[in-house]
Formats: C-alpha cells, structure tokens, sequence
C-alpha cells in the first residue's frame, strides 16, 4: 500500500533510501533528500549542544557529533519541541564505552541538565525576610508551609566534578576531570531570572532531598546535623541556617 | 464550525516585522520602527518560566506578536500532538499573538519528531490528512490559522498545483494562507514552479501575512540548489518577488525572517524598514 510518510520518514530516521520513490519523482531522490535527514540530525545535535555545553566542551566537536548521532538514534525526540530534548542524555551517557574511562562526564551532563531545567522551571517569588517579619507581627504567625521552589534541583554526582563544572561553564579551557569516584550532591534553584547553585555536603544534601519530596521544612529539619569540624559552611545553629534559605531565596509559602 | 480571525493589534496600519531572537528582546522593545512587529517560533518559548519567556511576555506587552509554529504536523499521518496542542494554546493565552501560523508540511511519524518540515505528497487523501490536521488545531487554538507554503528541493508526486492544493485546504477548513516568498523563490529555482503564476491564482482575501527570508547555495550542488536557511539577508530577486506579490495582494503584514546568522539588531531593522517603505508606497498608489 503506498504510503506518502513511511518512504521519507525511514530515510531522515534510518537513511533507508528505498522508500523515497513513494514520495518524489525523479532518480537518486537520496542526494537532495539527504538535506532532510542531515537537517534532521544537526537540529538534535543542536539541541543537545545547548542543553550539555560542557560535555560538548570537554568532548570536543568530532567526539560529540559521534554521540549525539548515536543518541538520537536510540532515543529519537518524542515532543514537538526540541528545546527539552536529551533528559535521559545523562543516563544513556552512562551506558557508552566513552564514559568508562571518563566517569565525570556523566556528572557534567548531569549538572548541565539541571542547570538548564532549573532556568525554564516554573517562576516564584521566594519568602524575603521583610515579609516574614510582616506576617508575624500582623498577627498572621509564622507561615506553617514553606517548600523549595519549584525549579530548584538536587543532583547526584558520582565524582567531584561541580568546581570543574563550573569552571568549564565560565569559559576556562584545558580542566581535567577527577576520575575517582566521590559520590557527592549540587543543588540548583531560581529566585529570580539567574540560576543558583552549589555543591552540598552529606547532611545538607539529606536536608534538601528531605524537602524536595516531602515540602516540609519540619522533616527536612531532622536532617540537620550541628556543627562538624568537617562543615563547609563552619559552625551555625539551626536558626542560622533557616535565615541563610530565607536570603539565598530558597523558601516559598506553600500553596 | 467557524472562529474569530485574528486578534486586533496595537496598530491599524499594516506594517513589517522580523523574527525576533532572545538576544534582540531589549532592541525589540527600544525600536523606533513604526508599526514594527515580531514573530517568535511558539514551540521555543514552551518552558514554564524563566528569562525567554518573560523577555516574550514584555515584548508582547506593547509590540504585536505573531506564532509561527513550526511542530505541529499538520498534513502528518496522525492528527496533531494533543500536549503540543494544549501547549500552544496556554502560551497563546498567555501572549495574545495577533496571527497564528503553521506550515503545509509533516514532520512527525510514530509519535517521533522529525525536527524537519518535510513536504507533502498533493495527492487526496494526504490533502484530506492536511484538512484534518488544521481542523484539529484551529480547534485547539478557537481561532483560525495561517498555513504557508512549504519550500520544495525535489519534486514531489502530485494531483494537484500547490497553489490549487492550498486553496482547497483554506477552503474546506476556513484556514488563511501565509505567502512565503523566499520559499516561492526556491520552489521556482528547484524544482520550476512558476512563483508569479502560483502568486496570481491566490485571492488577496485569503492571504493574511506574507514571509520574505534569505537562501544559501547547498554546499553540495552549488547554485543548483537553494536552501531555505533564514541565515542571509533577503537577496534581491525575493525583493522584486515581493513587490510583485503585494502589487497582486495588496498590503499584507510582511516579516523579515531570520533565524540563523544573527547580525545586529540594527541591520535586520533596515530590512524591515525596506519592507515598510514598500508597504508605504502601495498605500499612496492605493490612495491616489
């Protein structure tokens, strides 16, 4: 039966010509038609490009296109869009041979990811302090629901990549990347058009885990651990470390 | 089952616009252009929030918009996307563009996106596909679309002229048409249809915005094949194409369309200002 799509469609997909005659008139239809399938994977590539800039950084061009080409052939884009294509990029990632040898670059597709969603993740306005102080003197108490923002994201990272991470999406060249494996956690949040973000430590990613999935700052509390001599921050209380999410914008009034 | 046209803007007189990129959002606020609107790709500004949509909704808050969608699929073997389509009509709520537009084209099979807009067979039952689609989507939307004309590298198999095929779609559907000039341009150069031909046989009504843009040589066959690349200036033969097309259809929206190659904002203004200078002079002619 003819079929007008599945002749084109198999040849952009898979470059399986013998179906283009259904569709075009005219021989060797495949050498003009190439422009299809050749726009079809520079778009995915783009796409990916913009959403991974550091792996594409750190692999270069011949090895991403390599990549990419073999990603989108597993897991071609389903939505109408491309600007939210390659979610399970990382995952896949961690599946191919190129990252045996180079585990951390998982992780920076995986910061890369998060960044990006954290960016087009929904608006908020977090809770600033004046505000707190005006709920509780106008009588209407402390707020009981507070959550994280809905853009924020926690990461889990295999290897110690974030200050690499960082330092490739600020432009520097020539970084390498740690191999060794140091399970480790950045956080990524928006109060307001610029996305935040930092590496956590062990208790501190427990706290945020806690919070995200639960939206209560209670459970999330029990996750705080007193001072250590080993904190990042050095020693703060409990009340300290609640005025510290109320400035970096990091609470919002549960709905 | 009919829907309002298009949504009146914040000017009476018909006027150019440009494609307008997150890079340009505060130039395409600051223009002194009269008139000057601008048109966004709807499928790049889906996200939930953040800066490229909120630079969209301040532009839009006193410049005309028009979407131009780009993934719907509209002649495609499945009716278009249904999360596409609620998509699109909350970013339209949002936004209020003044048009709404999508392409004659297909660009999705078993619920995998193509990322392409691939040219459709002008054969029944695909028209019948097309009609289908666009009945979909204006109802999705509760207004009526444009659907342009797709740009052809190769020559496809055919009942019918494309013009005529276009027209049946408008006609059975309420749909308008968007005349890309650029795309007519390249169809002529590639595969011989005849652009002034195909430009007399559309009623001026039907027509509700018209598309002008830059090609490039393909890298493999040279000037024997044009590419639709939106990544140059408008060359001058599309210009005259132009002139010949609003002489025919009377002042129509025209939008510069660039989406590659980006210079500054500056320079794509002056084409709009050409385009505008056009529009201006067939307005006196009109009136003499």
């Amino acid at each position: 039966m003819h079929d007008p799509y599945r002749g084109l469609g198999d040849f952009v997909l898979n470059g399986q010509a013998d179906g283009l005659h259904q569709v075009f008139s005219g021989p060797q239809p495949e050498q003009v038609a190439i422009l299809y399938r050749n726009g079809y994977l520079r778009a995915c590539r783009e796409a990916l490009q913009a959403r991974f800039p550091a792996v594409a950084s750190v692999m270069g061009d011949v090895e991403f296109r390599k990549v990419c080409s073999a990603y989108v052939q597993a897991s071609p884009p389903r939505q109408r869009t491309l600007t939210g294509y390659g979610v399970d990029f990382p995952d896949w990632l961690s599946t191919e041979d190129c990252t045996q040898a180079n585990p951390g670059l998982v992780d920076l597709a995986r910061l890369d990811g998060a960044w990006l969603d954290c960016l087009f993740g929904l608006d908020e306005s977090p809770l600033t302090a004046l505000q707190l102080n005006q709920l509780i003197q106008s009588g209407g108490g402390f707020p009981v629901s507070l959550r994280l923002p809905r853009n924020a994201r926690v990461v889990a990272l295999g290897c110690s990549v974030f200050d690499v991470w960082m330092s490739i999406r600020q432009g520097e060249g020539g970084v390498s990347l740690p191999t060794q494996p140091e399970p480790g956690h950045a956080l990524f949040w928006r109060p307001g058009m610029t996305v935040f973000s930092r590496q956590l430590g062990a208790w501190e990613a427990r706290f945020y885990l806690s919070f995200q999935a639960t939206d209560s700052l209670d459970e999330a509390a029990e996750h705080f651990l007193p001072a250590t001599a080993n904190d990042r921050d050095g020693p703060i209380t409990l009340e300290q470390y609640f005025a510290r999410l109320i400035e970096s914008g990091l609470l919002i009034v549960g709905d | 089952m009919s829907f309002p046209e298009q949504r009146p803007g914040f000017h009476d007189t018909v006027a150019a616009g440009v494609s307008l990129k997150p890079q340009h959002f505060e130039q395409a606020m600051a223009s002194r252009l009269r008139g000057i609107w601008y048109e966004v790709h709807p499928e790049n500004y889906l996200m939930q929030g953040g800066p490229r949509r909120r630079g969209l909704r301040q532009v839009a808050a006193d410049r005309d918009i028009s979407f131009h969608g780009v993934g719907a699929s509209l002649g495609g073997p499945d009716l278009p996307d249904a999360d596409h389509l609620k998509a699109i009509r909350q970013l339209v709520d949002d936004i209020q563009p003044v048009r709404l537009s999508e392409h004659a084209v297909w660009s999705s099979i078993d619920q995998t996106y193509l990322a392409e807009l691939l040219p459709l067979p002008r054969t029944q039952s695909v028209l019948l596909n097309l009609v289908a689609g666009v009945d979909v989507y204006q109802s999705a939307m509760g207004r009526t679309i444009l659907i342009e004309n797709p740009t052809n590298y190769l020559t496809v198999h055919s009942d019918m002229d494309e013009a005529d095929f276009l027209l049946e779609v408008s006609d059975r559907t309420g749909c308008g048409l968007l005349l890309d000039i650029n795309n007519l341009y390249l169809s002529a150069h590639n595969v011989g249809i005849d652009p002034k031909a195909y430009i007399k046989a559309l009623p001026p009504k039907k027509v509700g915005e018209v598309h002008i843009a830059g090609f490039d040589a393909d890298p493999q066959f040279g000037h024997r094949l044009l590419i639709d690349s939106h990544a140059s200036a408008v060359a001058d033969p599309v210009w005259s194409l132009l002139d010949y097309a609003l002489t025919h259809l009377g002042p129509k929206p025209v939008l510069i369309e660039r989406d590659a190659n980006l210079p500054e904002f500056s320079v794509l203004e002056q084409e709009v200002h050409r385009a505008q200078r056009m529009l201006d002079r067939l307005r006196e002619l009109d009136h003499a």
